[in-house]
């Protein structure tokens, strides 16, 4: 075993160049930070912000060491071995790349130092881990990797300083002032570097054996001449070496020189030397003893490990020596082998010892780690001191070995009784911690709730344990709404809490938010069933047990207020499931608001009150009028949110909801006018699209109702106009408008004569929305058809020929296709009844007109006549003498001119046809002389006098 | 740097007698038999003789190759422990070491038996040369209280309970050491639970709880006896439990479990038992939430066992699956899969893909 830290003084700091002194300073600060006060984070932020406002490249430099610096000391402090061997890797990985950036030559002695006692360091971890199986093979790799790249960077720079000293020519007064600050510390840590390196080779390797010769070669020149401290400590470290590579005798030989050595020395000149001197003396013979002991134990040469262990032993208590770390580890080394012999009362005995012995540093942790697996080999009843098992498990906690510390605690608790009042609830805490540390959190619920339980009375640790399971169980309740024993439990714990005064005043309120979300989630799982239902029925019991709870925070209490309003409104959604809640929804927040708030002894005294009060009343007064309006209570709802944006200007978006309540509430009254001039305020104050939107739908929604009852083309009109006018509103107002809503709108402006606004809407829906899965082939064809006939009304068959092919391919015996077809293939007559003369009268629109289309619009022509003769057969007239005459009957009429002007245009294009239209009107003319204008209207009637003058 | 405190006792691989009064003594044993040990103490040329009825264990030194066999058992490596066992006992020169290698390597076989009962056949075989070639062993006892496990185990009860009747009868005759009388008595009820003859077992239990009561209620039972008799009244509150449950059913034993569980002086290991115990009645009880947390407490709070832990575990996992909590279901399977991977637990819920 090798001490380097007594060799590895630092060399001295060289000069700065100046060019960056608040870099230089800044770089400094952040070693400081880090060496003395262990701030890490903001030792890295320093670096990190002086390294974005550094100017000169020098200054930059400085910073980027410090970085490695910083990194390096880090790494050193981490108590868990495997952490510091790759927080030091990452660090050497710096101090690399930092030396092949070509800092100057004084900043790259500087690197080169710090990085060799890095890689000392580093090797010494490396080489713990091997020997006691702390690294798995994958990170073994890993870590050897790294290692070769640091100690063959750390070589290099000792290297470096060693040529540079050996040049110097003797007088020179540098070589006399660096040989022991620089020259023999990078001798020696060279040498140990590749001692080190040895051990990451098989044993009996080439390579093992070449790095450890290696070390040895150095090794022995070192101590040649070296002064009598270095030298043991040389000698000790050649014992290391001749063990690594198998030579036990070799080795043996070594460390008893250097025992033996110091006893001598001691021996003769103890009464001229230094007490200081001394402990370091008998260090180096500790260190020697262990590097033996060391050997002896991974050789598995039992015999002559205790036989160094006794002897070390008998040395202390002759000597009265002061036991070094170097001692300690042995003394740990000891108690390992113990457990490996099933000595474990021994061994927790002699571990003890070492954690009481070395209360401030790692070796204690160490020390309760050997504890700990001696203690799980004692027997189940094995008497060990309560205290050691809690040092051990606690030491577990520490070092972040979290199943270890379960396993610990878990030995321990059991073991406690209602005498260990000081440790059991702590025992428990941790236990919960440690169980909570590794996810389990069932787990560390029941430890914390079995400590509270066990320890109800200690002063801190009971309400940390019924704190801890408290917000456990309410978790775990909350996820599980409908689990009675949870919420129970959850009870439990929340009861505990309180009882220990703890939580404060809002415990009581969160414990009653709890339930509130729990009877929230009783609703979600309700929603959509039965009233009545199984699941109804525990949502409205969820709520009562949540507004019980509400309703006992007493009025001392900081949330008695939130809670009065809570109860408010925890009936109203109660009453979703329980239709007499709504009633004492409204009695409660009517109380608050013309009561309680009105009541001069509830005025707020401080700005937190007045904050609950501020958002609490308009809310309140929300509440109010939603019951009201659950309620049926109209009149109520036009009161409560009367002025409601005036009073809470704060609350826009609630008094917007409460404006398109008002509308509602004047139209379920009757009183149109005011709704829409409540609805006409809403834009004048800019509301939201969305609230527009819905006020819009209440005013449409009632001329709906009223157009579906009008009786007479003259009474629906104007209200087909207003229908049409809100509908549009509330689609333009919509954030993602129903396309079923659009073709509704469609409609009703196909309906009110605005063909183009029709069309418009209808090849929106038809090019936007199609593609809606629940867009299906029945609302296709209506938007198609709905189209087609906007387009005709308008004169143009454009892009109604492609669709009114494709619907008769679909569609073929549709009579609306039947009839939009025959318009489309030969064209149409458009009837203008504001003019007076015939020839005015009558518009001409052409359609396609080819021969095939004519051949289709004929035969489609002659069905639709034969379709109207069928349903002629049906007719009922006015006159019941004239059902079934289909002379009296509007679409045969219809029919005919259809089938007149097909006629007409055939005869525009087939001399075949010749004439044959006016022989059709004429005939039909000898029947009915006035063409059907009295039955089909004068449209009908001039398009086939028109035919009829068509030569 | 602060002096030790560390008293100066030389360690070395030696032999151990562990004393009723909770002493130890170690050295090299020159004798031992069924009555007496012989031991040279370190520092001593004397030997000293110790009676059987002073001792609670011998303890000989182990060899490296015994070692070896304990690493292995202890990884649940059988195989190769049975194999350095057979090894140490073919090799040892000394009698006794011969003999004890060779009772170790039984032992082995038994715990590998608790998970492939398979080995019941070669660990008895084992046994039954074993006694029948140390009749006057100082480990004869703890032989045929293996050998009775085993009996028991494998249908024998009627061998089983007879030769456990015959080792109380033979430490009584012979003086020995009080524990073994009342050991052997407790096997014997165990195997009564295990042949399903609960109220034969039961009403003995009576007897050996009031008499274990009545050793750690004395002030004069010597401290390792005291400890043992702990240990075995335990035991006995475990089987009287599991007894009541064959007798009365789940629900019937709730009561006595609950008592148990809520009993401040209770031990760790009944402790565990009865909320076990509790949470199968809640589980016959379909109270799935109650179980769940109680399961929970084992294995949350009471000392890894490998009787209790696994079933704990498995319990655990299976509640907690049916509660539709996947998250405690499947680290609870997780953990008995990896920390007890041989248990018969662990192997059903691999079986049924937990």
């Amino acid at each position: 075993m090798i001490t380097g830290i007594t060799l590895c003084l630092m060399f001295s700091l060289p000069q700065q160049g100046g060019s960056d002194l608040l870099a230089s300073k800044n770089a400094d600060a952040a070693r400081a930070i880090t060496a003395e006060f262990g701030l890490d984070y903001w030792s890295g932020k320093l670096v990190e912000r002086s390294l974005a406002s550094a100017t000169s490249a020098d200054g930059k430099s400085d910073l980027l060491l410090a970085r490695c610096d910083v990194l390096r000391m880090v790494a050193g402090r981490k108590l868990d071995e495997l952490e510091r061997l790759f927080s030091l890797g990452e660090a050497g990985e710096a101090y690399s790349a930092y030396l092949e950036s070509g800092p100057s030559s004084s900043r790259a002695t500087k690197a080169q130092s710090n990085l060799g006692t890095l890689a000392f360091v580093y090797g010494q971890t490396l080489s713990q881990l091997i020997n006691s199986g702390g690294i798995s093979s994958g990170d073994l790799v890993k870590a050897s990797e790294q290692a070769e790249g640091i100690f063959k960077a750390a070589l290099s720079g000792m290297n470096s300083v060693i040529s540079w000293w050996e040049n110097l020519s003797d007088d020179d007064p540098e070589k006399a002032s660096t040989e022991y600050t620089d020259y023999l510390p990078s001798v020696y840590n060279r040498a140990l570097v590749y001692r080190y390196w040895s051990e990451l080779y098989e044993a009996d390797s080439l390579d093992r054996g070449q790095k450890a010769e290696k070390a040895i070669d150095l090794l022995s020149e070192f101590a040649l001449g070296a002064p009598f401290l270095p030298q043991q400590r040389a000698y000790s470290a050649l014992a290391d070496c001749f063990a690594v590579i198998g030579e036990y005798e070799d080795a043996a030989d070594y460390y008893m020189y250097v025992t033996e050595q110091v006893t001598d020395l001691i021996d003769q000149e103890g009464n001229n030397l230094g007490l200081s001197y001394i402990a370091q003396l008998q260090d180096a013979s500790q260190e020697s003893m262990l590097g033996m002991a060391k050997m002896y134990q991974r050789s598995n040469d039992t015999v002559s490990f205790w036989n160094t262990y006794n002897n070390f032993e008998s040395w202390v208590a002759s000597n009265e020596v002061t036991v070094s770390r170097m001692g300690s580890t042995l003394r740990l080394s000891a108690a390992t082998q113990m457990v490996a012999e099933g000595r474990s009362a021994e061994a927790i005995d002699l571990a003890s010892a070492v954690a009481t012995a070395n209360e401030r540093n790692v070796l204690r942790l160490q020390a309760n780690s050997v504890m700990g697996r001696a203690i799980s080999l004692a027997p189940a009843d094995a008497d060990i001191s309560l205290d050691i098992l809690y040092s051990s498990a606690e030491g577990a906690y520490f070092q972040k070995r979290f199943a270890d510390a379960v396993d610990g605690f878990r030995l321990l608790v059991p073991r406690l009784d209602a005498l260990s009042g000081e440790i059991g609830p702590k025992a428990y805490y941790y236990l919960g911690l440690s169980w909570s540390k590794q996810n389990e959190a069932l787990l560390a619920m029941v430890a914390h709730q079995v400590g509270y339980q066990s320890y109800p009375d200690h002063e801190e640790y009971a309400l940390k344990n019924a704190s801890k399971w408290q917000k456990a169980a309410e978790k775990l309740s909350i996820g599980n709404p409908n689990d009675e024993i949870l919420r129970e439990f959850s009870g439990e714990a929340t009861v505990a809490v309180q009882v220990l005064g703890g939580g404060g005043d809002n415990l009581e309120w969160n414990q009653a938010q709890q339930l509130l979300k729990l009877a929230k989630a009783s609703a979600r799982a309700a929603d959509g069933t039965e009233s009545g239902s199984t699941e109804s029925r525990k949502a409205a019991a969820a709520y009562q047990r949540a507004i019980e709870s509400l309703a006992e925070i007493p009025s001392d209490n900081d949330y008695y207020e939130r809670a009065l309003v809570a109860i408010g409104i925890a009936e109203y959604d109660a009453s979703e499931f329980d239709a007499t809640a709504s009633a004492r929804s409204t009695a409660i927040l009517s109380n608050y608001v013309n009561n309680y708030i009105t009541d001069k002894a509830n005025t707020p005294q401080d700005p937190l009150q007045r904050k609950v009060r501020k958002d609490k009343e308009p809310e309140a007064v929300f509440y109010l009028g939603l019951a009201q309006r659950r309620d049926n209570n109209s009149i109520g709802v036009l009161s409560s949110f009367e002025n409601f944006l005036e009073r809470y200007p704060s609350q826009p978006s609630l008094a917007f909801a409460t404006m398109t309540y008002r509308i509602e509430a004047f139209i379920l009254l009757n009183d149109i006018d005011s709704a829409i001039a409540e609805y006409e305020s809403m834009h004048e104050i800019g509301a939201s699209s969305d609230r527009i939107s819905i006020g819009s739908y209440y005013i449409y929604r009632y001329y709906n109702e009223l157009s579906s009852a009008a009786n007479t083309l003259e009474q629906q009109s104007p209200i087909l106009m207003q229908e049409v006018k809100y509908l549009h509103d509330f689609n333009s107002n919509s954030r993602a408008p129903r396309w079923q809503n659009l073709i509704g709108e469609a409609d009703l402006l196909s309906r009110t004569g605005n063909h183009v606004g029709a069309s418009k809407m209808y090849e929106l829906v038809l090019n936007e929305h199609a593609s809606a899965s629940d867009f299906t082939d029945a609302f296709r064809f209506k938007a198609e058809i709905g189209y087609v006939d906007a387009m005709l009304e308008q004169g143009q068959i454009g892009r109604a020929v492609g669709i009114i092919d494709s619907l008769l391919e679909s569609r073929p015996k549709n009579l609306q296709v039947k009839t939009a077809a025959v318009k489309v293939k030969a064209g149409f007559l458009l009837y203008d009844p504001s003019k007076t003369r015939l020839r005015d009268q009558i518009r001409v629109i052409p359609g396609e007109l080819s021969p095939e289309a004519l051949v289709t619009a004929s035969e489609i022509a002659e069905s639709i006549v034969k379709i109207a003769e069928f349903q002629a057969n049906d007719f009922v007239a006015v006159d019941p003498e004239n059902s079934g005459n289909k002379y009296y009957y509007p679409a045969w009429w219809e029919a005919q001119a259809t089938q007149a002007f097909v006629l007409y245009q055939r005869h525009r294009t087939n001399p075949a046809d010749m004439g044959k239209h006016i022989t059709f009107v004429r005939a039909l003319s000898l029947q009915a002389p006035n063409l059907g204008k009295n039955v089909a209207g004068p449209g009908v009637a001039a398009s086939l006098k028109w035919i009829l003058d068509q030569k | 740097m602060i002096l030790t405190t560390i008293s100066l006792v030389l360690f070395a691989a030696q032999s151990r007698v562990d004393l009723l009064d909770g002493s130890k003594v170690f050295g090299e044993i020159s004798d031992i038999n069924l009555n007496t040990v012989t031991i040279v103490v370190d520092g001593s040329e004397d030997a000293t003789v110790i009676a059987n009825e002073s001792i609670l264990e011998v303890v000989p030194a182990a060899t490296a190759l015994m070692r070896q066999a304990q690493v292995s058992l202890d990884g649940l490596d059988f195989m190769n422990a049975s194999n350095a066992f057979a090894e140490a006992a073919s090799k040892s020169e000394v009698g006794y070491m011969k003999s004890f290698a060779g009772l170790r390597n039984a032992e082995t076989l038994m715990s590998w038996a608790t998970i492939d009962p398979e080995q019941y056949g070669a660990a008895m075989a084992l046994l039954n040369t074993w006694v029948s070639e140390n009749p006057r062993s100082f480990w004869l006892p703890r032989a045929q209280m293996s050998f009775a496990r085993a009996l028991a185990n494998t249908g024998d009860i009627d061998g089983a309970a007879s030769m456990m009747e015959e080792l109380s009868n033979l430490a009584f005759a012979e003086s020995l050491a009080r524990h073994i009388e009342l050991q052997a008595n407790v096997i014997r009820c165990e195997a009564f639970l295990i042949g399903g003859q609960a109220q034969s077992a039961q009403s003995r239990l009576s007897s050996l709880r009031d008499t274990l009561g009545g050793m750690i209620r004395n002030a004069e039972t010597p401290p390792a006896l005291l400890s043992k008799a702990r240990g075995l009244h335990s035991q006995v509150q475990i089987l009287n439990g599991q007894a009541i449950q064959a007798i009365e059913g789940v629900n019937a034993s709730q009561a006595y479990w609950k008592e148990l569980a809520d009993g401040e002086s209770t031990a760790p290991v009944v402790r565990s038992a009865a909320w076990l115990g509790l949470a199968e009645a809640a589980i016959e009880a379909d109270e799935l939430r109650s179980a769940q947390l109680q399961l929970a407490k084992i294995v949350a709070v009471m000392p890894a066992s490998p009787n209790v832990t696994p079933q704990a575990l498995y319990k655990l996992a299976i509640v907690s699956a049916k509660l539709e909590d996947t998250t405690s279901s499947q680290s609870a399977a997780m953990r008995l899969t990896t920390n007890y991977p041989n248990s018969t637990w662990a192997i059903k819920a691999n079986s049924e893909g937990l």
